[in-house]
């Protein structure tokens, strides 16, 4: 598949505004969802005190994770992603895919409306799918101790939320072909007398492979897969896995952006190629140092308690209301229009 | 769904049937595939998500465009641009004369719809005259990705053998290798090629060891040096050796650069086939007779996935194409035991090649017993043969297509047969697990 022409690079790469913007809006829709509830309820029972005394007008003011809270708790998911792979032993490929789904389900949806941890499920189990590399949905619920069916009637949401655009491109692939290419110069340039390769050896090679892989594995876990094309994530990593052995990176980047510049039509000279790829390669570290900080379980928690109590208002809303119209009323506006599951039949997520 | 106002069943795929319907807003004509669940415990299915995978990335005039799917319930529906026909209605069509300009135009087509696939890295593996769909504007585009897959990334893995219609499954598969590449979908259209011209399928195998022997019998048993390698593959068998009589004795009509390229389409050594690049700029296509536009191309006649198809089973149609299977028609069921005597009428028709609109005619008329034998009453009146001249899609009522449709022409796919052939060919050295896996 062309990265050019992919879905991933024509719907699903933003620019910090744009991905901003849409985060923005959907956090608007589900706050004011929120409150619509909220003030609803408090006009159904205005007298009625809180089992600790307070006032109830107090007590209910409840205000729904900021972006910030949501992009924690993610993030939190987004390694538990990671680990669930090593265990299954699962290639970076459906890694990576999982993760990726993940992300962009929750651009278009809120924590509020599906929980994140089955989302999550769903997402695995759908990336193994994709990049066939199959378990079965039944062993790998028994492994996890989750709940099938959970999981199955999730799988078409996630779908739809995804687009239906599967195919996502990993910088570990990209790393896996510069690597490739790293070694095929190195021989190219062996007889030759500009030896700029040659100082790196193979022990080294490989030490950089690996940090670079760990360093892609970061990545994953920020915003950059939404902002940076895979190929340039995975220089980012790259560069980062020379440094961690101590080894110039500067004679690579260089032979990668000749190469570059040989295949792209424009022939755009090659300190260009080499100036836009440090400029992109430095804005990445960025993320990159972000990702390897990892979220604790306790922050998690703290966010997913606040989820919680919003998806109980929300459920207590919608329950109390005999009316199965004011059901669907919120629903639908929590959503902007599609079909989610009742709330109160999400699992309690109770293992962070 | 509720954008959508739905019309007849076309068709039964594997995992779903696919009924044509209207877009209420657009107008647009649309096919929709709505998937079964086929493993509860599986939710949705491998081969759609596969078919939703590929088609949502590529965007090409040689590939059915995939314009929409929506879930319902914990399934999917899949909706498509609405082609008329395929290729297999057509060559089975005895009416439907295809001229050597026309078979031309064809492969193009197809080979189009191959560089494609190679471009956007997808190996089909499900070549075959079926899965090519034909508008009534002389259109062709491949459809049924669902055994597609990727290739060419670093950790691609291994591949499973047991993909392709066994009838255009290439040898290299056939022995088992499970590392191969965008030549096979090659292959598969050198039978094809070979179809148009033959009007029947080249290789028509009952089983996998007769696959290849008809194969060989062919095309000479692969040696060391047509092959080299060939020998290590998983499931090689040696067959008793053979050297290929030359094509022309098979292809009497063809023209010598067709005959040339099918040559290299068809090339035992999947390293030696020609590339899809290649096989496209090859003099066969630059020479004289010039492939036909799309618009001149034949009228392709209108499907049959019916069940009444199964009244023709042993009739003339299979005389007249004895490779054409029949075990594919829909469920006996559905003829509530009474199709059973309507062989004579409908078979005196429909084999000895009256020319395409008259004989529609002629089954049309037919239809009103057919109809009441099968469906009651109600669709006998409203059939008119009258308006059967030019353009079908246009002035033919529903009801009155799907009467059509289910009148029949030979149509199917290859996936079931079960019969015993020719086993003189062989010689079995190895301990060869024999496989039929339709
Ligand atoms: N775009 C389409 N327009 C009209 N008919 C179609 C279309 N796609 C499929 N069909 C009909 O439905 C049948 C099954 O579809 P297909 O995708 O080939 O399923 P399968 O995977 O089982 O081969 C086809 O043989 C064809 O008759
Ligand atoms: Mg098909």
């Amino acid at each position: 598949m062309n990265f050019e022409t992919s879905s991933h690079s024509k719907r699903w790469l933003f620019t910090p505004e744009e991905l901003a913007s849409v985060r923005e809006e959907r956090h608007q829709r589900v706050a004011q969802a929120l409150a619509k509830v909220q003030g609803e309820a408090q006009a159904q029972q205005p007298e009625a005190p809180q089992s600790n005394g307070q006032p109830a007008k107090k007590g209910k003011k409840l205000r729904p994770p900021s972006l910030a809270d949501e992009a924690v708790l993610l993030k939190y998911y987004k390694g538990r992603v990671q680990e669930m792979c090593r265990a299954f032993g699962f290639p970076a490929k459906v890694q990576a895919a999982a993760i990726t789904f993940l992300a962009r389900f929750y651009l278009r949806h809120s924590p509020l409306e599906h929980d994140v941890k089955n989302i999550m499920l769903a997402c695995l189990y759908l990336a193994g799918k994709v990049e066939e590399a199959y378990i079965g949905a039944e062993e790998m619920c028994k492994r996890l101790q989750q709940q099938e069916e959970t999981l199955l009637n999730l799988e078409p949401q996630v779908l739809q939320g995804l687009g239906f655009d599967l195919i996502t491109y990993s910088p570990h692939s990209a790393l896996a072909g510069f690597f490739m290419d790293l070694r095929a110069m190195k021989e190219a340039q062996h007889d030759s007398s500009s030896a700029a390769l040659q100082d790196i050896t193979e022990q080294q090679i490989g030490d950089a492979k690996k940090a670079a892989r760990a360093a892609a594995d970061a990545l994953m876990l920020t915003d950059a897969p939404l902002l940076f094309p895979p190929g340039q994530l995975a220089l980012a990593a790259m560069r980062s896995g020379f440094n961690k052995v101590k080894a110039n990176f500067t004679g690579v980047l260089a032979e990668i952006a000749r190469k570059a510049g040989a295949a792209s039509a424009a022939q755009a000279p090659r300190e260009d190629i080499c100036g836009t790829l440090k400029a992109a390669i430095s804005s990445i570290d960025a993320f990159g140092a972000e990702g390897s900080q990892a979220v604790s379980a306790e922050e998690a928690r703290k966010v997913d308690r606040r989820v919680k109590a919003c998806q109980g208002l929300i459920a207590k809303a919608t329950v109390d209301k005999p009316v199965k119209q004011q059901q669907t009323q919120v629903q639908s506006e929590l959503n902007g229009a599609s079909t989610t599951e009742p709330p109160s039949k999400r699992l309690k997520l109770d293992d962070i | 769904m509720e954008h959508y106002e739905k019309g007849e069943k076309l068709g039964q795929g594997q995992f779903g049937v696919v009924i044509k319907a209207r877009h209420i807003e657009t107008g647009q004509i649309v096919a929709i595939k709505k998937i079964h669940l086929g493993n509860a415990k599986e939710g949705i299915n491998m081969t759609a998500l596969r078919e939703i995978k590929l088609l949502r990335e590529i965007d090409n005039p040689f590939i059915v465009r995939l314009l929409d799917v929506f879930p319902h319930k914990r399934n999917l529906s899949l909706v498509y641009e609405y082609m008329d026909s395929d290729l297999e209605c057509l060559i089975r069509d005895r009416a439907t004369i295809i001229s050597p300009a026309d078979v031309k135009s064809y492969m193009q087509m197809v080979l189009q719809s191959l560089l494609a696939c190679k471009q956007h890295w997808v190996l089909h593996r499900d070549i075959k005259p079926s899965n090519f769909l034909i508008s009534m504007q002389g259109g062709m585009k491949l459809t049924d990705f669902g055994l597609a897959r990727m290739f060419g990334s670093p950790e691609s893995g291994r591949y499973t053998h047991q993909v392709f219609t066994r009838w255009y499954r290439p040898p290299e598969l056939l022995f088992g290798s499970t590392c191969y590449g965008p030549a096979c979908d090659m292959w598969a259209a050198g039978c094809i090629f070979a179809e148009l011209l033959l009007r029947r399928a080249w290789f028509p195998g009952d089983t996998d060891l007769d696959q290849l022997g008809k194969i060989f019998q062919a095309l000479g048993t692969p040696s060391q040096d047509s092959w080299p390698g060939c020998a290590c593959l998983p499931q090689y068998v040696e067959f008793q050796t053979t050297t290929a009589p030359p094509l022309r004795n098979t292809f009497r009509q063809a023209s010598e650069d067709a005959l040339a390229l099918l040559a290299l389409m068809v090339a035992l050594d999947p390293g030696r086939r020609i590339s899809v690049e290649d096989a496209l700029a090859h003099p066969y296509f630059r020479a004289d007779p010039k492939p036909t536009l799309p618009e001149q191309l034949p009228k392709p006649p209108v499907r049959a996935h019916n069940p009444l198809n199964q009244s023709f089973k042993g009739g003339s149609v299979l005389q007249a194409a004895p490779a054409v299977h029949s075990e594919d028609a829909g469920p006996a069921g559905d003829l509530n035991g009474k199709a059973l005597h309507l062989e004579p009428a409908s078979a005196a028709v429909n084999g000895d090649g009256v020319p395409n609109q008259k004989r529609l005619k002629i089954e049309n008329g037919d239809y009103s017993s057919i109809a009441s034998l099968s469906e009651g009453e109600e669709l006998h009146e409203k059939i008119r043969p009258g308006n059967l001249s030019g353009d079908l899609q246009k002035q033919v009522s529903a009801d009155e297509l799907k009467a059509l449709q289910e009148i029949g022409f030979e149509a199917g796919s290859t996936r079931h047969i079960i019969s015993h052939g020719d086993q003189r060919l062989k010689k079995r050295k190895l301990n060869f697990d024999e496989h039929d896996h339709g």
